[in-house]
């Protein structure tokens, strides 16, 4: 590092720094609510921040409920279902219990779908109702009983770009529909160099070559870095370790191999003398 | 593209990554010059992009690192998009003026030196605007220092700066760009200066070139560049050549008058230093204007990927600097986007309809006619080559082949060849232009050819990339069957080596059971749309194996520490420009027998 002197600093939590765009957006989707929302973005660009920092303002942190979607993901663990309990007596009766997206439309309250388009088909048929005008449930589990969505009840949703090395599929049409925002982001909604600063005790220098770092790599797709991923590397220059390493260590072998050279003569270029 | 090769230090690959800092659609050449002098260091290096390629100028051997972050400056920061496209419009915009009395007066060479002006004098502003962006980008001030300070020792006649610039038949302009480059970086005064064609043109430009030298913006480059072009074409070209000649009748063509000045101004009458400016002025704003413009309407083409990445769209009124801004800012978002969000796939498509051409084997066919007799009076048991005949049918249970009776399909494949026909696999000899060394083109072409004499249902495909747009490209693959017979070969693109996209290629258009491939390439794979070249070729080529599927490579290149991601049965390394033995071809024949 000798062209450049990093001064010595103690890792420092940091806050969340959006860009403008992050910041427009945030508020745009707090206007159309309670309509849905989803953003489609690649890993660790601020999407699911962002929607964190929407139900934080929108005051609903404490009753939100929260899906990580996955194409296994059981009806059970959306809707809801009977399952088994002991009763005060200590034998076992079966109990209706609603799912998160049941209990968030009773309570009018925020949920977020992480991941949506890896969710399978059927998940997404029973949503379906939910999210469009009728704002309607049944649960056919449950001898048909209809829910119907308290006003303050809103969906949003994150996913990746249907692309190659995603398990991700296109979504339904139908379900692309019931969209009030359909955005894709393809920028970081964080404002890497303050969030890199922040972390890095305020080193321009050295937050500048972490954004030049990866402003060489996201040339290609295949070699992209995401915010999340500079943020770690920042954190780990932080605790005390080489730039070089950090990356050798946290970001080389998330790669295909015909690219890590790429990668690691970058970091030389950017880190070593 | 290439990937050229397993780095031994991750941390020192510049050839790979100088290859992911230009992109996919452009290749690198690099040409080096002989440094023997002890005082002109090592640190020369200079960038020049064309449409298909970066030709990149080192000197001989290894560089200092920060030589090579010089280099990776020079390809990142080098704005030959936008570049390209104002030389294009220069060129055009100067044969309109030419052709505009209608009698073609002008050659085509109207306007070639003033391009080539443009090149240069591009060129070098570039190299020392990239200097100061790669530094800059680096966080390392040794990159300028030294680059600036070499230049004080450069010499005015170092190869790939002393040039002739081509006009009209002997209307040859002989220019030292040397002493540009030193008249631009301070070493050297205008009086000091010997070539009359650099004088008059730093004359005329001094203020120009003093207040662009320092200049970091892109815009400003090529600004600077095409003024420069623009001026000396109606100062120097025109009015040195394009004489006025009469038609059929004797007649002498209709003067052709702009803003009130003659641009048809012969030699004989001068154009007025005045008018000349007015001129170049002019040829500039048309320009300026017809680059706006088409990029304006090629982002309308592509507002759907602009809204999907999130670019805002150019304002109506975006003017020429907008549009290079834009152009630098956004180039690589938009790209990004396009293969992120509209499904692109490892894949070939067939072009049978691709325009071909003649081409001259080197390989003694006749020669092999008698080894071939041999073969053919052979009955191979295996399904290679030749089938099994009915009356021998009665072995079937001891070989245990079940589909001796089953009817081959219609294409059915035993013996695929794959020519990698990227560019740097060199030229090949074809009729009227017989090449004077043996490039890896001709090699493989002398080998398709014995393998064709030999084994006359052996299918050969040329494999390289494909256009996005190209009609028959519905799938979105990204590599190109072009077929390639006993007489022509293809004239298609000829950039890349995706190799995975024509093996699944071959895959999905023939039946490939116990079929033998034989691959002849230069390079390793690359430009794969699913992310590693190597390990796409391995995955696809993983189960193929188990169908009995047998590869074969052969690699010419003076590279001969490479691995190949292919599960060879046998590779043969052939170095760059040797021609194939005999034992290579029985090596071959051996393998493709079965």
């Amino acid at each position: 590092m000798a062209h450049m002197k990093l001064k010595t600093i103690r890792e420092r939590s940091h806050k969340t720094n959006f860009t403008q765009e992050g910041l427009d957006l945030k508020e745009q989707i707090k206007k159309v609510a309670p309509f849905p929302v989803i953003l489609i973005g690649p890993p660790g660009s601020g999407k699911t921040q962002l929607m964190h920092q929407v139900i934080r303002e929108m005051g609903t942190k404490d009753t939100a409920e929260y899906v990580g979607c996955h194409p296994g993901l059981d009806i059970i663990d959306v809707i809801g279902g009977y399952q088994a309990k002991a009763d005060d007596e200590g034998r076992p009766t079966m109990v209706w219990v609603d799912g998160p997206l049941t209990r968030a439309m009773k309570n009018g309250t925020h949920i977020l779908m992480d991941e949506l388009p890896r969710l399978s088909q059927p998940q997404v048929g029973r949503i379906m109702g939910a999210t469009d005008e009728t704002r309607l449930l049944t649960l056919t589990e449950k001898e048909g009983e209809r829910v119907e969505a308290k006003s303050d009840f809103q969906m949003l949703a994150t996913g990746n770009p249907p692309a190659s090395n995603y398990n991700s599929v296109n979504i339904d049409e139908a379900m692309k529909s019931r969209f009030m925002i359909f955005k894709y982001v393809t920028d970081s909604l964080c404002d890497e160099k303050a969030t890199l600063q922040d972390i890095l005790g305020g080193d321009e220098n050295y937050a500048g070559a972490f954004i030049n770092w990866a402003d060489d790599l996201r040339q290609d797709p295949a070699t992209h870095v995401s915010t999340r991923d500079l943020c770690y590397l920042a954190k780990m220059v932080g605790r005390g370790f080489d730039a070089v390493d950090a990356i050798g260590l946290n970001y080389r072998d998330k790669i295909t191999e015909d690219k890590r050279s790429i990668v690691m003569t970058s970091a030389s270029a950017h880190f070593e003398n | 593209m290439k990937f050229w090769r397993q780095p031994k230090d991750e941390k020192k690959d510049h050839m790979n990554f100088l290859q992911h800092l230009a992109g996919r659609d452009k290749q690198l050449e690099f040409t080096e010059f002989s440094n023997s002098a002890e005082s002109l260091g090592k640190y020369d290096t200079a960038v020049e992009a064309n449409q298909h390629y970066f030709t990149i100028r080192k000197p001989k051997g290894r560089v200092p690192f920060d030589a090579n972050l010089l280099t990776a400056g020079q390809v990142k920061f080098s704005a030959h998009g936008m570049s390209q496209r104002v030389r294009q419009k220069l060129s055009s915009s100067i044969r309109k003026r030419s052709r505009s009395t209608g009698l073609g007066m002008h050659s085509s060479f109207e306007g070639k030196a003033s391009a080539e002006v443009y090149d240069a004098v591009y060129g070098i502003l570039e190299n020392r605007r990239c200097a100061f962006k790669a530094s800059e980008h680096f966080h390392r001030p040794k990159i300028l220092r030294d680059h600036l300070k070499e230049m004080a020792d450069k010499s005015q006649s170092r190869w790939g700066y002393s040039s002739s610039i081509h006009g009209e038949k002997d209307k040859d302009f002989e220019v030292n760009w040397g002493e540009f480059r030193k008249y631009l970086y301070g070493h050297t005064t205008l009086r000091e200066i010997k070539n009359p064609i650099i004088e008059s043109l730093c004359r005329r430009h001094k203020d120009l070139i003093k207040r662009v030298k320092d200049n970091t913006n892109a815009t400003a480059t090529i600004l600077a560049a095409l003024e420069i072009a623009s001026d000396f074409w109606v100062t120097q070209e025109k009015s040195s050549g394009g004489q006025a000649v009469p038609d059929e009748n004797g007649d002498m063509p209709a003067d052709v008058v702009v803003n009130g000045v003659n641009v048809n101004a012969t030699k004989a009458e001068n154009i007025d230093p005045d008018d000349a400016v007015q001129i170049a002025q002019d040829m500039m704003d048309e320009v300026k204007d017809e680059v706006t413009e088409d990029y304006k309407q090629d982002q309308i083409r592509n507002s759907g990927v602009r809204t999907t990445a999130g670019v805002k769209d150019l304002p109506d009124n975006a003017t020429f600097e907008n549009v290079v801004d834009d152009h630098i800012e956004n180039a690589d978002t938009i790209k990004s986007t396009e293969e992120l969000t509209t499904g692109y796939r490892c894949g070939a498509v067939i072009v049978n309809d691709v325009k071909t051409s003649p081409y001259i084997t080197t390989i003694d066919v006749s020669a092999l006619e008698l080894d071939s007799q041999a073969d053919k009076n052979r009955v191979s048991l295996g399904t290679n080559g030749s089938r099994m005949k009915r009356n021998r049918a009665w072995r079937l249970p001891f070989l245990g082949d079940p589909k001796v009776f089953q009817k081959n399909p219609a294409t059915s494949a035993d013996l695929i060849v794959l020519v990698d026909i990227s560019s740097s696999m060199g030229r090949p000899s074809v009729e009227g232009q017989s090449s004077n060394y043996h490039s890896p083109y001709q090699v493989a072409l002398d080998l398709s050819t014995a393998v064709k004499n030999r084994f006359p249902n052996a299918i050969v495909h040329g494999f390289s990339q494909i256009d996005r747009r190209h009609p028959h490209n519905t799938d979105k693959v990204n590599a190109g069957l072009y077929p390639i017979t006993e007489n022509t070969i293809p004239n298609a693109p000829r950039g890349s080596t995706p190799l995975c996209g024509a093996l699944k290629g071959i895959e999905d258009n023939y039946n490939l059971d116990n079929a033998r491939v034989l691959v002849i390439t230069d390079g390793q794979p690359n430009d794969c749309n699913s992310g590693g070249s190597d390990d796409c070729v391995r995955n696809r080529t993983g189960a193929w194996i188990n169908q009995g599927i047998r590869f074969g490579v052969i690699w010419i290149s003076h590279r001969m520490d490479m691995k190949h991601p292919l599960p060879a049965d046998f590779t043969i390394h052939k170095q760059t420009y040797e021609m194939p033995n005999s034992e290579d071809l029985a090596q071959v024949f051996k393998f493709l027998k079965g």
